[in-house]
């Protein structure tokens, strides 16, 4: 049987050969005085995410702390530009960006999002959502491919919170997403608070979405808070992880195999041993003392999805 | 690429005009959108109807931008108030939409706006005008925060000995961290309240020269005379200036002897470079 022939090993295929970097946080700007004064060995976290644009055109202190991080921890570079689905043409300047800052983080891997974020020049910020129509999967597929060609990498690309579907819709996303990575070899970030969050708005089980995405596509899986607003969820990323995610969290790791786990928390952002006590819920979840529930409750403004201002933070050197 | 397909295409602009506003570049989604409403294209629940859906992504896009701009203007907020702030924050974003696939991209035309928007017959130094000079200043600001600065460089990279000697041969160029802004209004004690924490008084109208400037990661918005301010300007606009050359300038902007020029430069360019405000061209 010829190497191309041959069935690939399971640590082959599994996770597209990278790495279970174990449990992570966010790198955010609230905590880089923490960081820059504390030593590697005390930081809590076996890895960081960082938000992508942050550090696009950035050589100021933000660039100064990735780069301390970078020197003892690995990171995964996540965005929130992408617009893999938009029918706007590949920002081509941003792929040169993120490919140079690729070059200098030297990250375990590349996300985005399952969205778009805008068309005719305009960039809502927003994590948009797409009709999920055989059309649609090929405009995705064609422009996943072009991705991974500029990166030469593969995308990992996340399942985003939705708060509508349209009629147009063919399928469900996790059907989307499985053709997705079938047709370009691109990998998923399994957000379980997200699939959470859709299924409530949605109506749909989302233990049946768990089993039904590529397990072996999965490489890594977000955690979060939502905000609880009556008759709907919303991905606030405000406040601790619902307790009803928490057993998705469990089903998911045990379907993958294990895969990394990274704790999202962009607004209202605790202090860093705070941070860590949530990440710490998730540790405990997979050796099964599932975390105590908690209410999920609103925000006390009204709340904001996707909340983004945190990117500006301005932590002084 | 293949063309993207219509239908796709038609569903994003009619989002995206429902979410953005008038300012949306029409497109072909008016089709739809003059057509059919919410109800007809998302589907929507009893508890949780198509229009409630719609309204989440809405009123988020405001909401989330205006939350950004709060961050990026953090002085001007304190000044006018959360109430005032977000109703300058909402405007701008309705009639400005971001083009860019950064945030920080966002801010960069809000001191503009400000100013094209100030009322007719309000003078440049009126209390009308405050929020436009606030704004430049504090863009400014997260320019220089963001810009490739000199913290990598040796200690003994300042020039401080060429100094003592008047060295001819010495060049000095402006970092790339540096803003220099001629504003119509004082806002020193504005930047020491927001230090503080605490709310600030309306600042004094008065021409002002200002370098804001970065130096260990810190940035500062340092008053400066205006003979030092010719000296920056003279720096910037030509890539670097040797001592000389740059006495030079200054004492031809200024109609002074170079001599004193260059006497008062040699007292204060430590101070300055010290201060990240210029440094020696390599």
């Amino acid at each position: 049987m010829s190497g191309d022939d041959a069935p690939r090993s399971r640590s082959e295929s599994h996770r597209l050969g990278l790495p279970n970097l174990g449990d992570g946080v966010g790198l955010r700007a609230r905590h880089f005085p923490h960081l820059l004064s504390t030593p590697p060995a005390s930081w809590g976290v076996d890895w960081f995410e960082v938000i992508s644009e942050n550090f696009l055109g950035n050589f100021g202190y933000a660039a100064h702390v990735l780069e301390h991080v970078a020197a003892h921890r690995p990171i995964a570079m996540h965005g929130v530009s992408l617009s893999i689905g938009s029918v706007a043409p590949l920002d081509r300047t941003y792929l040169r960006e993120l490919r140079s800052l690729a070059e200098r983080v030297r990250p375990a891997w590349v996300s985005d999002h399952l969205c778009w974020t805008g068309v005719a020049g305009i960039n809502t910020h927003d994590l948009l959502p797409l009709p999920l129509t055989e059309a649609c999967l090929t405009h995705v597929a064609d422009r996943v491919r072009a991705v991974q060609d500029c990166l030469d990498r593969p995308l990992i690309l996340e399942n985003p919170s939705t708060y509508l579907e349209f009629y147009a819709s063919q399928m469900p996303e996790w059907e989307f997403l499985g053709r997705l990575t079938e047709m370009t070899g691109c990998g998923l970030l399994l957000d379980v608070n997200n699939v959470y969050v859709s299924s409530v708005n949605h109506g749909f089980d989302p233990s049946a979405y768990l089993e039904a995405v590529p397990a072996e596509r999965v490489v890594q899986i977000h955690l979060a808070g939502c905000s609880d607003c009556g008759a709907y969820l919303i991905d606030t990323h405000d406040q601790p992880v619902a307790a009803p995610v928490w057993p998705l969290y469990v089903h998911a790791q045990e379907r993958t195999g294990g895969v990394a786990t990274l704790l999202e928390w962009d607004a209202a952002i605790p202090d860093y041993p705070d941070l860590l006590a949530e990440l710490g819920k998730g540790k405990a979840a997979r050796e099964g003392q599932l975390p105590a529930a908690e209410p999920i409750v609103g925000t006390p403004r009204e709340p904001v999805s996707t909340p983004l201002s945190h990117q500006l933070g301005h932590a002084a050197g | 690429m293949p063309p993207a397909d219509p239908e796709l295409a038609r569903l994003q602009y009619w989002l995206q005009q429902q979410i953005v506003g008038e300012a949306a570049v029409a497109g072909d989604g008016d089709d739809i959108g003059s057509q059919l409403g919410p109800q007809d294209i998302i589907r929507g629940s009893a508890g949780f109807v198509a229009r409630q859906r719609l309204a989440v992504y809405t009123r988020g896009y405001v909401l989330r931008l205006v939350d950004c701009l709060r961050e990026e203007f953090p002085m001007l907020r304190r000044l006018v108030g959360d109430q005032v702030f977000d109703l300058f924050a909402s405007a701008y974003i309705a009639g400005q939409p971001s083009q860019s696939y950064s945030l920080y991209g966002l801010g960069a035309g809000f001191a503009d706006f400000l100013e094209a928007t100030r009322p007719d017959g309000t003078g440049s130094r009126s209390v009308e005008a405050i929020p436009a000079n606030l704004a430049r200043l504090e863009r400014a600001m997260s320019e220089s925060q963001r810009a490739a600065g000199t913290e990598a460089r040796r200690a003994d990279d300042l020039p401080i000995d060429a100094l003592l000697h008047a060295s001819p041969d010495l060049r000095l160029s402006v970092p790339d961290t540096v803003r220099l802004l001629h504003l119509e209004f004082d806002f020193a004690a504005v930047l020491a309240a927001t230090a503080r924490g605490a709310r600030p008084e309306q600042p004094p109208a008065r021409e002002t020269r200002v370098a804001v400037a970065r130096c260990r990661y810190r940035v500062c918005a340092h008053p400066v005379t205006s003979r030092h301010f010719a000296l920056l300007q003279a720096l910037d606009r030509n890539g670097g200036l040797s001592l000389r050359e740059a006495a030079a300038a200054v004492a031809s902007a200024t109609s002074e002897a170079t001599g004193a020029v260059l006497a008062d430069l040699m007292v204060w360019l430590p101070q300055a470079i010290a201060e990240g405000i210029c440094c020696a061209a390599i």
